[in-house]
């Protein structure tokens, strides 16, 4: 038996991962979107890459691929930080989609942390 | 959320103002963007040439009447419409000016009711004022027949068809490109593009960067024709490629058949004015030698550069009024002011105003009309915003009365000669050029009515005068004010001040922005504290005077509109704080060969050179508390606000700021009898209607860039349309664009 404490379900993780695939298509979008004030912006790359960050780390804790607790407390933090700074960036961008994608995403990251297993166990 | 929005937008704003701001003030009549640290070595002996025993003496106001200076009529040569050499005569007129015509022309006064000499009153001068009438082509209310709408400056359109109710249904129903454009990577210098269209004879015209004219079909943006001068794509006195439009005449009875009876004017870079035909684009050779006329052959004196034409003319019956821009930062002595009144058929010359005395020309200059102007077409006046005189902000060398610099100027539009001035500033030495056009309406007050004319200007106040006599309308009040601490400088002891209508900017700068400073450590507060700032019209210093407003105004060279109707007036403006220093010219020479160049300029031979910089931190944040800029309404009628909305949004990285912060703004605003104001002017490259009764933001649209001209608005085929055109300024953003745009209601 592994030391790590595997969640048994995924359920917050697997929303952030729909959440922010939804929004990296979104913001990619917007990167070619010509007409909508923020196409090739180092804004809409900004929120185009860090979409796709946290759709890879969502996807790291919904497959169960985190090696230890420590890694999976990590990534769930830098997810926060991921959804959280991609929705500002996003409302200052005005591209209002997309700050509800991360909303979604903070929800899932609600429920990873308080109803699923927690990593953090 | 409001705090990270607030302390994200700032770094983001502050790099953009960094980058931008110094270049607002350059705008016109102002210097390239180059440093100007190659000048030749000043002489210090300049300020010996000051006349000792003629010190400034501002205190009372500058009614311009009964100061006529100069010599008796005198024959010089000058060459006419770019053929052979005319003998002109000149005449001294009220406020030190003169005026110059083709020998033989002098008769034009005969009959006319222009200034009198001896003094006579301001009233039996009007009363001897044959009245005028309007060219009927100009006054048809479907059209958007010049820069300004119309020839008062009203920006004001009768049309109804969109209102506040269903002006958010707007959709764009055409969008044509020109081509001209230039982000300055090239060869070609950056493209400033703030042409209003205009729409008259069935015909949207345009004037583009390029200086080509395009005919337009009004209602699908389809191309009638263009005309390409093949113009020299040089910034010769400008940091960049610009053009604010093109001017319309026809004849009172256009004859079938016969071309040029109609015609349509774009002034170049380098001093070429063109008339083509209006209906097909050809060149009118008429006109001019073959379509061109070159208004350079009268830059006669202190020849420093081309008499930019920037600004289309104003066209009044048969006559082309024209003024010029330059830059006034980079020599003491440079082209003294002109404005040129041309046969619209021929460009003859009929007459030049000169706005400076012959006396004081070796030593200064500009004082020049390079932004629109307006005519009453009843009184047969025309009004002109007269610039600073340079150097811009030393004016050691200049004490003597300049009565007509830095004023709002009333001529007769048959002689040239001044009815009327009122100074704004005197002795100016803060570059506050009087830059926008006078707006002319009958306001009814206390059960009369005046024949009242509306000044913005940089320095934020709204001067509402009688356009008959020149006298306020509200009360103008000469106040003391700080006094110059630099050696040389004789700052004026009084300066006209407006209270109602109230400014357009507080009477305190804004103060040190918290956030910017503590993201400086301190930088901000400790700064300000060194900087010398006294109030409103504190001189320029050596160690740093906090300007406010700067250069940048306050109001910029759009100024206002108003409804004829209600008398309702609204303008939008600029809070933005920088710093003036002047350097010693030893000081400044040293800079040079270190290679410290940037924000400074020489000033030509004067003893100080300048330095002029926006108030930032050392991360590029502003210094000062927003907004930085706002639109307001006032009611004429009583001279109160009756409101002051921050307006626009900054954009930076494609972050936008927060509303409440407002954006700097270059443009005007377009009142509509529905109740609407169109606008483009912010930095956020939006163009918006607005409610005229609030303020509030009833539609906005994105656009290529910042459109930062004002809309035209006019009916073709009985339906409503508003063109924007979205040139870009890259004192706002670095985008920039040659896009026409035009929106109306769904059919």
């Amino acid at each position: 038996m592994s030391e790590i404490s595997e969640p048994k379900t995924a359920g917050g993780a697997w929303l952030i991962v729909a959440a922010s695939a939804i929004g990296a298509l979104i913001a990619a979008f917007n990167v070619v979107n010509l007409g909508n004030g923020i196409a090739f912006t180092f804004g809409a790359w900004l929120v185009f890459v860090s979409s796709l960050l946290v759709l890879g780390a969502g996807l790291i804790l919904a497959l169960h691929l985190a090696l230890s607790r420590g890694m999976r407390g990590l990534l769930a933090v830098l997810i926060l930080l991921g959804i959280v700074g991609t929705g500002v960036a996003a409302y200052f961008l005005l591209a209002w989609i997309l700050v509800v994608a991360m909303g979604v995403a903070l929800v899932g990251w609600l429920i990873h942390v308080t109803v699923d297993p927690s990593p953090l166990d | 959320m409001n705090t990270a929005r607030l302390a994200a937008s700032t770094a983001a704003f502050a790099l953009l103002l960094g980058l931008s701001l110094p270049a607002l003030a350059q705008d016109a009549a102002s210097p390239d963007a180059q440093p100007q640290a190659t000048e030749p070595a000043g002489d210090s002996s300049a300020d010996a040439q000051s006349p000792a025993d003629a010190p400034a003496d501002q205190a009372a106001p500058d009614q311009a009447g009964n100061q006529e200076t100069g010599s008796n009529a005198a024959a010089t040569a000058a060459p006419d419409a770019n053929a052979s050499a005319t003998q002109t005569t000149t005449e001294p007129t009220k406020g030190g000016g003169s005026v110059e015509r083709p020998a033989g022309a002098a008769d034009a006064t005969e009959g006319s009711a222009g200034e009198t000499a001896g003094g006579e009153s301001q009233s039996a001068t009007t009363e001897a004022r044959k009245p005028q009438k309007p060219d009927a082509w100009m006054e048809d209310t479907n059209s958007w027949a010049t820069f300004n709408g119309d020839i008062r400056a009203q920006k004001y359109s009768p049309a109804d068809q969109i209102t506040p109710d269903n002006v958010e249904n707007l959709e764009k129903v055409w969008e044509y490109h020109t081509g001209d454009v230039s982000d300055g990577s090239g060869d070609v210098p950056t493209t400033v593009w703030s042409a209003t269209p205009l729409f008259v004879n069935d015909t949207l015209y345009l004037g583009t960067p390029f200086y080509n004219i395009i005919a337009l079909e009004p209602d699908t943006g389809k191309e009638k024709w263009r005309f390409n001068p093949h113009a020299k794509l040089e910034a010769l006195t400008q940091p960049a490629m610009k053009n604010r439009g093109v001017a319309y005449w026809q004849a009172e009875e256009p004859k079938q058949g016969e071309a040029c009876q109609k015609m349509v004017y774009i002034g170049t870079m380098d001093a070429k004015l063109y008339g083509v035909d209006a209906d097909t684009g050809k060149p009118c050779a008429s006109f001019g030698k073959d379509g061109m006329l070159d208004v350079n052959q009268w830059n006669t004196v202190n020849d420093k550069w081309p008499l930019s034409l920037l600004q289309a003319a104003t066209v009044y019956h048969d006559t082309l009024f024209l003024g010029w821009a330059g830059k006034d930062w980079t020599n003491s002595a440079a082209p003294p002011g002109t404005v040129f009144a041309l046969d619209a058929k021929t460009g003859k010359l009929k007459w030049m105003f000169h706005a400076l005395p012959e006396d004081v020309i070796s030593k200064t200059g500009t004082a020049n009309v390079w932004a629109s102007m307006s005519v009453d077409p009843e009184r047969g006046l025309l009004y002109i915003p007269i610039s600073s005189p340079s150097p811009n902000y030393y004016g050691g060398d200049r004490k003597e009365k300049l009565p007509l610099a830095t004023s709002v100027t009333a001529l007769d539009t048959d002689t040239g000669k001044v009815v009327w001035s009122r100074q704004l500033v005197h002795h100016d030495i803060w570059d506050y050029d009087t830059d926008a056009p006078p707006t002319l309406v009958d306001i009814k007050k206390d059960g009369k009515t005046i024949p009242a004319l509306v000044q913005t200007s940089k320095q934020g106040f709204i001067y509402v005068l009688n356009r008959e006599t020149g006298e306020p309308v509200y009360p103008i009040e000469e106040r003391r004010v700080p006094a110059s601490d630099v050696p040389g400088e004789e700052a004026s002891p009084t300066q006209p001040f407006v209270d109602k209508p109230a400014p357009v900017i507080d009477e305190g700068w804004p103060g040190v922005s918290a956030l910017a400073d503590a993201v400086g450590f301190g930088e901000c507060s400790r700064r300000a504290k060194e900087y010398r700032w006294e109030g409103r019209f504190t001189p320029p210093s050596l160690q740093g005077t906090i300007a406010y407003p700067p250069t940048t105004g306050g109001s910029q060279w759009g100024g206002g509109a108003i409804d004829p109707n209600t008398g309702i007036y609204v303008v939008n403006s600029n809070s933005v704080v920088q710093i003036y220093t002047l350097i010693p010219r030893e000081e400044f020479q040293q800079k040079s060969q270190d290679g410290e160049t940037s924000g400074y300029y020489a000033q030509g031979d004067a003893k100080y050179a300048f330095k002029l910089e926006t108030f930032l931190n050392w991360a590029g944040m502003p210094c000062w508390n927003g907004p930085y800029g706002k639109i307001a309404a006032y009611d004429l009628k009583t001279g109160e606000r009756l409101w002051n909305e921050p307006f626009g949004q900054v954009q930076k990285y494609g972050f936008y700021m927060p509303e409440s912060w407002g954006s700097v703004t270059i443009g005007a605003p377009v009142i509509t009898k529905s109740g609407l104001i169109f606008i483009g002017a912010s930095m956020d490259s939006r163009v918006r209607a607005l409610d005229l009764k609030t303020g509030k933001v009833l539609w906005k649209a994105l656009v290529d860039a910042p459109a930062v001209a004002m809309p035209a608005v006019y009916t073709y085929k009985g339906r409503q349309y508003v063109t924007f055109v979205a040139g870009g300024n890259t004192i706002l953003l670095p985008t920039v664009s040659d896009q026409v745009v035009t929106y109306a209601l769904p059919k």
